[in-house]
């Protein structure tokens, strides 16, 4: 564990990496403390294009950027993104939730564009399909 | 297993029971009461100046520039002021002296934040965050029996509260809005592989023509229609005599017209004309209980007089609010008029907020709903001691 918080790796925000379906949808459910059942959960992932299990070659799913960054994917994600904004919104401050999960690395574009969103589920939808928070 | 008529009623949407009895809300609620209220909420600040235009005030012209509404787009509704063309059907009831408009209104909010601006709406209380319930969800437990229904997929704070409230929304979601989407393009514009995706995307939708129709390839419910069914079927909730819902409310959004506001034709004017489809489908499927219904339309605050340089307008104070319905005393527009010139406006920028939507809604729940007004002050609206509930809205 030490050596983990030493390791200044730990503490760099490059965010290189493009977030997969799964990875996703389970840190956006996370971001908005959702817990979805089974049912929800695998239904969500149908929406995002992922089966569980079940990927559309046996060489698994992609591990490239454009891949998971298709036109059609992104409007997918924004789309389920801001479906489940609009159920949870009212528990959240768009503002204060997006500084918590990714205040060192959220880019002025993205600060203002939640905090001037015309809705709360509009704001909680933009920090989510944020190029920030589709990052890793 | 029995089906219960509630089951029916829902039938096709979605069911969930929100509120302090937990549970899927299935035992008809007994109202004491037959009459209905509905709010429809517009989240985003509307332009109340470009939905009732003040033609007559000599100032308009000049204080209002760019957004001036051409005549061809204004109903007349008397030697003053004048209805938005795309809000037709508003305007049909005004002249059915059925809709009533409330004109230079605002709700003690005095700042530019739509989160807070919208807190405050639903809240009804004097502060941002300073309560967990909203004044609908109170007015319901006031009215002691009924129950209220949510409109969408998530019940807004103004009806969250102790209060049996359910709620109801389409099996499929609504996908993200055009709106929404401009916001994620300017959002994607430093980033050149989510900008030329959502490029890509747009353009491959724009070719697709069935993807303007009410159920996209994306599977979301979207267009302009989404809105009315909506609205068509809380009307036929509301309407239905043995359902016990008594109070319900609806958000509509694309109201926070920065950019291109297009008052006569294009985004303002498309959502305006939601809007008035949504009033059209709601007051048919009531049916006969629009003699008992009133719907009352408000919005978190209004917009700047002037334009901005993007041929839209900024976060504003005052705005409009509507009331209608079949009992509404209406054809008449309300409230002192604090003038365009200069020096009448809020901060040298805004409509001056001279009438309190405070006492429109406490005069709707005295009138409408048989609330005693002295009890509105602490347990509805509080702090709005100071504040008389507006009479004479109903016909006697």
């Amino acid at each position: 564990m030490s050596a983990l918080v030493d390791c200044d790796e730990a503490w760099q925000h490059p965010l290189e990496k493009f977030k997969n379906s799964y990875e996703y949808c389970v840190s956006a459910c996370r971001a908005l403390r959702y817990e979805p059942d089974a049912r929800q959960g695998l239904g969500s992932l149908r929406a995002l294009d992922y089966r569980v299990f079940a990927a559309p070659s046996p060489a698994g799913y992609p591990d490239v950027a454009s891949a998971w960054a298709a036109p059609d994917a992104v409007m997918k994600r924004i789309d389920w993104s801001y479906a489940l904004s609009r159920r949870l919104e009212r528990s959240v401050d768009p503002r204060a939730r997006a500084a918590d999960i990714a205040g060192p690395v959220l880019s002025q574009t993205t600060r203002q564009a939640v905090a001037q969103a015309p809705s709360r589920a509009e704001g909680l939808a933009l920090f989510l399909v944020s190029p920030e928070f589709q990052r890793r | 297993m029995s089906l219960s008529r509630r089951d029916f009623l829902l039938r096709g949407g979605m069911l969930v029971a929100a509120g302090a009895f937990g549970g899927p809300a299935l035992a008809l609620a007994q109202a004491q009461t037959e009459q209905r209220l509905f709010v429809v909420v517009l989240r985003g600040a509307l332009d109340g100046l470009a939905a009732v235009v003040p033609y007559g005030d000599r100032s308009y012209g000049d204080a209002r520039g760019a957004l001036v509404l051409p005549d061809p787009a204004r109903i007349r509704l008397d030697s003053f002021y004048a209805m938005n063309a795309a809000l037709a059907s508003l305007a049909a009831l005004y002249h059915q002296k059925q809709l009533l408009v409330l004109h230079a209104t605002a709700t003690p909010y005095r700042s530019r934040s739509h989160f807070d601006g919208q807190d405050i709406l639903d809240s009804g209380a004097v502060e941002a965050h300073a309560s967990t319930t909203g004044w609908l969800n109170r007015a319901l437990v006031a009215l002691r029996g009924g129950q209220g229904i949510a409109i969408g997929p998530s019940v807004p704070l103004l009806l969250q509260g102790p209060g049996d409230v359910t709620s109801w929304s389409p099996s499929v979601l609504p996908a993200a809005t055009p709106d929404l989407l401009a916001q994620v393009v300017h959002l994607y514009e430093a980033d050149p592989l989510l900008s030329r995706a959502i490029r890509d995307a747009e353009m491959l939708r724009s070719e697709d023509p069935g993807s303007r129709s009410a159920a996209s390839s994306r599977g979301g419910a979207r267009g302009p229609q989404a809105f009315a069914a909506m609205m068509r079927r809380a009307g036929e909730l509301l309407g239905d005599d043995r359902s016990g819902l008594r109070l319900g409310a609806i958000e509509l959004g694309g109201w926070d017209t920065h950019v291109a506001q297009g008052l006569d034709r294009g985004r303002l004017a498309n959502a305006m004309q939601q809007l008035s489809s949504g009033i059209e489908a709601f007051e048919q499927a009531l049916g006969a209980a629009w003699q008992q219904t009133a719907v009352l339309v408000v919005t978190e605050f209004g917009r700047t007089v002037k334009g901005n340089g993007t041929g839209g307008s900024d976060h504003g104070t005052a705005t409009v609010a509507f009331l209608m319905g079949g009992k509404v005393a209406g054809g008449r527009v309300i409230g002192d008029w604090p003038g365009l010139a200069s020096h009448q406006l809020y901060q040298e920028r805004d409509l001056r907020p001279v009438n309190d939507l405070r006492a429109l809604q406490k005069g709707v729940l005295v009138e409408h709903l048989g609330l005693v007004e002295g009890a509105l002050g602490d347990a509805i609206f509080p702090g709005s001691a100071g504040v008389p509930a507006l009479r004479g809205l109903m016909q006697a």
